[in-house]
Parts: C-alpha cells; structure tokens; sequence
C-alpha cells in the first residue's frame, strides 16, 4: 500500500522564487490497484511520481510503502527501495541507448543488493512477458518507440516489485502502440502489482480502476 | 558492476581516453628520464662524498714522477711516502703495453680505496669482492667488448716489452659506456666530482677492450710467485711495467694547511706533467651547486608535467561525467545510488591508468628486446616506480576530485526531468 499523509513540496526554499508545488496532499492508493494520477501540465502529477519513486524528497507531511516511512532514509535505503520495491517507467523510456535490450532489463539485478541467480533468464522471462525476448540482444537504439516502452516496461518489473509507476508512458507512443502498452499494464495490474500512471489522456486514465485528479498542487477528486 | 559500467564508460570514450593512455605513457617515461639521470648523478658524486669533505686535494695527470729517485710512481703507496703528510692517496695505474690471446688490451690498476667504493653497472658477473685477495689467479673486470671476453674466461696476459706471462680470470663484464674513475687528459675540467670518471666506450677507444684489475690483490700478494711480475717499474727491462696516471686524489688530515698541500704538490710536480690540481672542497662546492643546477634545470620539466597530468585528469574526469549524467540517472532509477557515478568514473579512470601501465610495460619490453634500452639512460628503480605511482595518483586524484563539483550540483531528478 501507498499512502500520502499531508505532504508538501517546496522547490527553491528560501529563494526569491520559492514556489509550493504539493500543498498537503493526502491519498491512499491499495495493493493491487490501477490507478492514473491526471491533471494539467504543471498540476504536480510527476512530482507527486517522482516523491512516490523515491527520486525527489519532500517537505511536509509523511508517505508510506508498505507502512514504511519514507522521509529521512539514507541514501542507500532509497536506493534498495527504487531496486526493490518500485519499478519506474519514464516518458521517453529512460534506456541505455547502445546497451541491448537484455543488457537494459539486468541493470537493476545488477544493482540488487541480494545475489541473485540466473539473471539472465529473469531478465529473460521479463522480456518474453512484454513480448521482446525475441529482440534481446538488439541494440536499444535500433528499435521503435513502442519496442522500447515494452523493453523499459521489462526492466520495470524485472526485480518483481510490488509497485510500478509510469510517467506518461504513451505520451510519445502512436495510438497503436499506446493501446498496446496500456494492455501490459493492465496485465502486470492482473498479476497483483500496483499500478499508478501520471497522465494527462483521460481516455487512458479511464482505463484504471480509479483516477486521482491534481490541479495547482492540491487533489480534486480521488 | 561500478567498474564493469567503468570499463563500459572508458569504451564509449575511447578517444579521449586513447589519448590520455598516451599522455600517461609519456609522462612515465620523461619522469623515469629525469629521476635516472638524477640518479646517475647523485650516485656518481655519492661514490666520493665522504672523501670530497675531508682536506686533500686532485691532481689530474699523465705521468708522475718521483724528483729524487727520478722514477715513475708506481702505485698509491710509492705517492704515499713520498708525501708523509698524506693520510691516504687513490691512484690508477696503467700497465705498459698489454695484450691478451695476441690482441692489444688496455689494463689499469685501481688502489684499494677505489675498488672498494666503485660498484660500477655490470653487462654480467661481479666486482672484485675482498675474497679475491686472496686468490692465486689474478682477477680482472673487463670492459664491454665484442672479442669474445666474458666471465669466466681464463686469460695469458702478456707484453712485447719482455718475455712475461700472466694468468687472469675474468670475474665479470662492464656495461658499455660505464664511467670509471679515470682522467683524461685531453678532457677540458670542469670542476666538480665529474672529473673523476671516464666514459670508456669500447668503439671510440679503437675496439680495444679494458681489463681493470686490483691493486688489493696484486700489491697484497706481491710476495707469491703468481704476482711477482706485476709492478715494475717502466724501462725495467723485467715483467709487466706500471705507471700511475690519470686521476689523483690525496688526503691530508684535517689539521695540515692548504701551504703545505701545495707545497707537496710543487714537489710533485718538479718532474711530472700534473695538467691540473683542483682542492677536494672546491670539488664538492662545485658539484654540489652543477647537481643543485640540474634539478632546477628540471624542476620546469617536472611542474609542466605535473600541470598536465592534472588537466588531463580534470578533463578527463569532468568530460566523462559530464557526457554520462542521462546515464547515470537511468543508474539511479535502477537502484544505484546518486554519489556512485563518482566511483564509476573513477573506475574508467582505473581502466585508462591500467591500459597506460600495461602500454609502458610494453614498450619497455620492446626495447629490451630491440637491444635499445641498454643504450638509454633509463633505469627501473625504486625511485622511478615511487614517481610513476605518484604521477598515477595525481592522475587518479583529479579525475576523481573534480566531477565532485558537478555530481554535487546536480541530481538525478534534475536529469530525469530534463531528459526524460
């Protein structure tokens, strides 16, 4: 479970342009749930993303996983989290590009802290259930937009995390593509992970079971 | 996995880092240049240090001869009574008209102090050792030589001069080129420790090959029927003749004045042809002030190659953080932690320094083999490796120290937002 208790987040504290772009943001997202965060550009969804993948802090208030306070962890815990806990897909997609399809999706059992067997065929098998093993040992930079959502999707899930996050993650798709992308979030979603989405579609937030809707940093509805 | 993502980093910089492998390369050799001819130096001069702080002074000569019993010295102890006031005199003395297997040889004998304070570069075999005096067979050192002389052979000295023969054993081989305590005449002095030494090159000296040989042995045994023909006098008409020659140094303690020194040396000179004398303080002042003189000649060579090295390693170094930030933020995403893209960079560092040692290792190797290396200056020391790995910190230092600036004032979500 994921849950928002009152959180603030400032940007350029104590500067003459400090600007508060979360203002007491409370939410409570369950395990197993699909969920797309919308709002307009600038409403504060990819900060609240990014505060959910432990990439930026936050100011006010406290956010859980799993009841695990997240505020004032070391480096290093923040790290096994965004490891082992979370998996992040970016816009545009966030691949090593002269990296092979392969070699992207072991990068975080590389980083994993705990030795893990078999790495190759784990990120194997992650390959084959976003359709792509076929292309493991193409070069990232050769491929399409929607083979390198499905590769970033790979590496997302490839550690078994219990939460995946995506950031606009059909924004630079065609509708083909994005269709498709959206039906493997629905399927990791139907394997028991947490899904939360950040986009701005309202076609593709209705696709989830719920949709949290942000503007000027406060929720309107959840 | 840093450093396998470091290796993956120094690849896709190939170029750059390429360069740097080549900069190091030659920052490895000019550094190990420069610490061996200083160390040549030093060592030259440390040979005598002792003896250049006590009172005495240098004669440089070809003949020296005795005014009242009108011969040539023979050897340091001949000197030695003649100046009473002497407390020890080093000489080389040179035999008249060598040969070995019917072949010209030049043959100088050392007193005792020089051979117990030269340990000169050796091709093979060893310097006389103090066991060797009491040996039947005379032992000789020669120099580097293409007639076949090498340790272990026994040798028939003889001479046209008269009807003699001499037994030697070579106990070892000079390096080409190795200076030895010697004058020479035609020399222009310059002042300082380096008038002691002479560099006998076997091609310029005619091909004719050098036999050094010990007086510790020849004079300590004068008495054993296996040296008896080893110190007459020139135009004896008897065994092998000997004259002292070259360099002198006499040493007088320290309570007689320089008056009387020279006035020993006026004495000297009734009947000798002493070209030059320099006094032993002189010497030293002079050699200290020309070593002195050397390493601030290099002192603009040395700061030049250190100022390198450190651009080098900020360029490097900022370079390659720079060039890899989106790279790293995909790191971070995965599960690296944002102050660890230092270490990776530092591993590519690694990398190129590993790739530059391995390089150098290489080419000296090379020139082993190529039979040029011998021809340099060049030496593999204590010191040299001391300042290669001092030249691989400095390198390693800067490539770590500078990208701090840049990974500090920069985060991960600051390139995702930006990138991605």
């Amino acid at each position: 479970m994921v849950r928002f208790e009152k959180v603030k987040k400032i940007y350029n504290i104590r500067k003459t342009n400090e600007f508060e772009a979360l203002h007491d943001i409370s939410m409570k997202i369950e395990d197993g749930e699909l969920v797309a965060i919308t709002g307009k550009s600038g409403a504060g969804k990819s900060t609240i993303l990014h505060i959910l993948a432990c990439i930026d802090s936050y100011e006010g208030g406290s956010y859980y996983i799993d009841d695990i306070l997240v505020k004032n962890l070391s480096e290093k815990k923040l790290a096994e989290m965004r490891n082992e806990r979370i998996g992040i897909v970016m816009q545009d997609y966030a691949l090593v590009e002269d990296f092979t399809a392969l070699e992207n999706v072991m990068l975080p059992l590389d980083f994993s802290r705990k030795k893990k067997r078999d790495k190759r065929k784990r990120a194997l098998d992650a390959l084959e259930s976003v359709d792509m093993v076929e292309l493991a040992g193409k070069t990232v930079s050769k491929m399409s937009g929607g083979q390198k959502q499905r590769v970033a999707i790979a590496r997302a899930i490839v550690n078994n995390p219990g939460i995946l996050l995506a950031d606009e993650p059909t924004g630079a798709l065609d509708s083909n593509n994005a269709d498709a992308i959206m039906g493997l979030f629905k399927k990791i979603n139907e394997q028991g992970r947490t899904v939360i989405i950040v986009t701005h579609d309202h076609d593709l937030a209705e696709q989830c079971m719920r949709t949290i809707d942000i503007a000027d940093g406060h929720i309107i509805s959840t | 996995m840093l450093f396998k993502l470091g290796w993956i980093d120094f690849k896709r910089n190939f170029l750059i880092q390429g360069i740097i492998i080549l900069l190091l390369v030659v920052t490895f050799l000019a550094a190990i240049s420069m610490v061996s001819a200083i160390e040549m130096k030093l060592k030259k001069y440390m040979v005598f240090k002792e003896d250049l702080d006590c009172n005495g002074i240098y004669i440089m000569s070809d003949m020296i001869q005795n005014n009242e019993s009108h011969t040539l010295f023979r050897d340091a102890e001949e000197i030695k009574e003649f100046l009473p006031e002497a407390e020890e005199v080093f000489t080389v003395a040179k035999l008249w008209e060598p040969y070995v297997n019917d072949m010209q040889i030049n043959a100088w004998c050392y007193s005792p102090n020089i051979i117990n304070r030269l340990s000169p570069e050796l091709e093979e075999g060893r310097w006389f050792k103090e066991q060797d005096n009491n040996e039947t067979v005379l032992k000789a050192v020669v120099s580097h030589n293409e007639d076949g002389l090498k340790t272990g052979d026994i040798v028939t000295m003889s001479t046209p001069l008269t009807d003699v023969e001499q037994k030697i054993e070579i106990i070892g081989v000079l390096q080409d080129n190795e200076p030895l305590f010697y004058h020479n005449d035609l020399a222009q002095p310059k002042g300082d420790y380096r008038d002691f030494y002479y560099t006998y090159d076997y091609e310029s000296e005619g091909r004719i090959p050098l036999f050094i040989l010990s007086d510790s042995q020849i004079l300590g045994n004068m008495n054993k029927q296996e040296f008896s023909y080893l110190n007459f006098r020139l135009n004896s008409e008897k065994g092998f003749q000997r004259q002292v020659t070259a360099g002198t140094i006499v040493i007088y303690p320290d309570n007689i004045s320089e008056f009387t020194i020279r006035e020993n040396i006026n004495r000297l000179n009734q009947e000798s042809r002493i070209h030059h004398t320099a006094a032993l303080s002189d010497i030293r002042e002079r050699s200290q002030k020309y070593i002195f003189k050397e390493l601030n000649d290099l002192l603009p060579i040395a700061l030049c190659t250190f100022i390198f090295i450190v651009v080098a390693g900020i360029s490097a170094g900022v370079i390659s953080v720079k060039k890899h930030l989106k790279n790293y933020a995909i790191y971070y995403i995965c599960g690296m932690q944002w102050k660890q893209c230092l270490f990776i960079s530092l591993c590519s560092s690694l990398v190129a320094v590993l790739a530059a040692v391995g390089l150098f290792l290489f080419s000296i190797g090379w020139f082993q083999v190529l039979g040029k290396w011998r021809n340099t200056a060049m030496q593999i020391g204590i010191w040299q490796m001391l300042i290669c790995a001092g030249i691989i910190f400095c390198y390693v230092f800067t490539t770590w120290l500078f990208p701090q600036t840049i990974v500090k004032n920069t985060s991960a979500n600051q390139i995702l937002k930006t990138n991605y």
